[in-house]
């Protein structure tokens, strides 16, 4: 499996729950894998096959900007190590299980109260020119 | 005007921040060569009707003949039509050209380089008959002397000027420097006396209003080898120039050891022993501007120079320049932070909850006041906003997003006030206020950030005071 393909199965997963998907948007200089709006919050995901430490590192950008945070994974199990730092900064974790071929909620984000307003303007802004898949 | 503030002229488009605080914020400006071979007519202008009260110098920029020649080259370019789009695009013929400024360079300089550049490197043994070298040299020190000045005498813009007045002499730069070659641990046996002829060259051609400088351009390396280094400045000691510029290949302040640091700061007192020579750090950030302070007991740096926004440290052999980033200068920090970054912790600390605040702990200077009036929280992004844009990567397209104009000018703006502030301190400050602004960083960040983002701070404190004090 590549991160292209996880990034697949998690936008059919997230088209199944009303979300409205688009990929590689931009935020303070770094690319940020997945957006997914509904109504009005956004989510921000990154995708990983294995490297999680990196994509915790990505997301402190994210919280400046979107309402809940998430990352996604493809591993057999899911570690107790990545579930306890997941937890401690209210993210999201959607797990794509190898074995049964299917993603799920490991872990439901939690709203992040920490939204820089003027940076978020900024970005809904420049979200206008990137469209939905 | 602070008297140890130097500036690197990089492109046409940073014209305007050479006046930047304000006309005699700099001391005096460092051309490259190969810009002035290429546009001596924009130089001559811009020397003319922008930095007219500073002092010039040319670089050279002879070392660029000894690296593999594939520095000195650029893509050939051939012209495509899209047959669907018909639009013009240029595409890379997999071939490649001498750049052209090094051309002209190249057209000025005679031989050997017009012989061996673009093909292969110069060795110490192309210089190895003296005539050889002694030509070299005065074709290198004429076009420092005569090339760019006469444009000058001949532009519309020299009676605009206060030249005319104070005589000719003026249009010349400020030093000539001699040809000079990069020295590392394992080269410097061969190069090192090529250096030093090409010195002595020079000093016999000079007329005797003229100075020279020299460039001593080493690798990290030697700076970790005492016994090397005491080599090489034993025979620059020896040779009656009135100043030295040194450039250390990629020493970036804020990352480097403190033998790295210590050594540098050796290199500039032992060059400096009697006060009496003017010794000039090529790329050198705020440790280096702090050692230019007179009150240290040993005399070091009398200048420094860096570029509008970037060259605190450049590598000797020139690497591309990769995707434009916002960086705020953080001025306790001295170091130019990427901004979510620097946003994120500003924030995080509470230096964004009022103006008061922002003003007293992060930054006052003029451009800052000006963006961010009477709130931080909403008007900081002034130094972040950008536009998305998509590039081309090898695994398809991304998105990346890209400083407006307008950033990019916030973000240099506020760097340049932070840099004339940072020079005056080192001019007018006691040690002790030294001591207490490197403080400063380490209390209000080392919590925050962990000491990892402070601890070029306690090194440059722990080495200017035990380098420049005993």
């Amino acid at each position: 499996m590549t991160e292209q393909d996880l990034t697949i199965e998690i936008e059919s997963f997230l088209q199944k729950q009303k979300y409205r998907i688009r990929y590689e948007v931009p935020n303070m200089g770094q690319s940020l894998d997945i957006l997914a709006s509904r109504s009005r919050w956004v989510t921000a995901i990154e995708a990983k096959l294995e490297n999680w430490k990196r994509a915790l590192i990505q997301c402190r950008a994210h919280e400046l900007v979107a309402d809940y945070i998430c990352i996604a994974i493809a591993t057999k199990k899911v570690s107790e190590k990545l579930e306890t730092e997941i937890q401690q900064r209210g993210y999201g974790l959607i797990h794509f299980d190898s074995n049964n071929k299917k993603c799920e909620w490991a872990i439901k984000p939690k709203r992040n109260l920490k939204v820089w307003s003027a940076q978020r303007k900024l970005f809904s802004r420049n979200l206008r020119g990137i469209e939905y898949v | 005007m602070s008297k140890n503030h130097w500036m690197m002229f990089g492109t046409f488009n940073e014209q305007r921040h050479f006046i930047y605080p304000s006309e005699d914020t700099y001391e005096g400006i460092f051309i490259n060569a190969n810009m002035a071979a290429h546009a001596p007519d924009g130089i001559a202008k811009f020397i003319q009707t922008k930095t007219a009260q500073q002092k010039y110098i040319i670089d050279p920029q002879t070392h660029a003949f000894q690296h593999n020649p594939k520095h000195i080259k650029t893509d050939i370019l051939i012209k495509v039509i899209d047959e669907e789009t018909g639009k013009e695009t240029k595409q890379k013929t997999g071939e490649k050209k001498i750049k052209q400024s090094i051309e002209k360079l190249i057209e000025q300089y005679g031989e050997p380089v017009v012989s061996v550049a673009g093909k292969r490197p110069v060795t110490p043994t192309t210089f190895s008959n003296n005539q050889i070298l002694k030509g070299f040299t005065d074709r290198c020190l004429k076009f420092q002397r005569d090339f760019i000045s006469s444009r000058m005498v001949e532009s519309e813009d020299s009676k605009y000027t206060s030249f005319e007045a104070e005589g000719e002499q003026s249009l010349s730069p400020y030093a000539l420097i001699p040809p000079y070659f990069y020295m590392q641990e394992t080269t410097y046996k061969n190069w090192l006396p090529v250096n030093m002829e090409s010195i002595k060259i020079a000093l016999k051609e000079k007329s005797a209003n003229e100075k020279i400088f020299v460039m001593l351009v080493l690798s990290q390396g030697i700076l970790t080898k005492p016994d090397v280094l005491k080599e090489v400045i034993a025979a620059y000691q020896k040779v009656p120039v009135d100043g030295y510029v040194i450039w250390v290949d990629d020493l970036a302040e804020f990352e480097a050891g403190s033998t790295e640091l210590t050594s540098l700061l050796d290199v500039a007192c032992d060059l400096n022993k009697k006060r009496d020579k003017e010794v000039i750090n090529l790329h050198g950030s705020f440790f280096s501007v702090l050692a230019t302070s007179e009150k240290w007991k040993k005399r070091s740096f009398t200048g420094v120079c860096h570029g509008p926004e970037f060259g605190e440290h450049r590598g000797v052999v020139p690497v591309g320049g990769g995707i434009p980033i916002a960086r705020y200068y953080i001025p306790f920090l001295h170091q130019r932070i990427r901004y979510r970054e620097a946003a994120d912790f500003l924030r995080e600390i509470g230096y964004f909850k009022s103006a008061e605040i922002f003003y007293e702990n992060v930054c006052n200077c003029q451009e800052c006041r000006n963006n961010i009036q009477d709130n931080p929280d909403e008007n900081f992004i002034l130094y972040g906003d950008s536009t998305p844009k998509k590039r081309k990567t090898k695994n398809g397209f991304v998105r990346i997003d890209y400083p407006k104009t307008p950033t990019k000018l916030h973000c240099l703006r506020h760097y340049l006030q932070r840099k004339n502030l940072e020079y005056k301190l080192a001019l007018g400050a006691s040690l002790e206020s030294i001591r207490q602004d490197l403080q400063r960083g380490i209390e209000d960040y080392a919590e925050i950030l962990g000491s990892g983002a402070t601890e070029h701070l306690e090194l440059w404190e722990q080495v200017l005071f035990k380098t420049l004090s005993q």
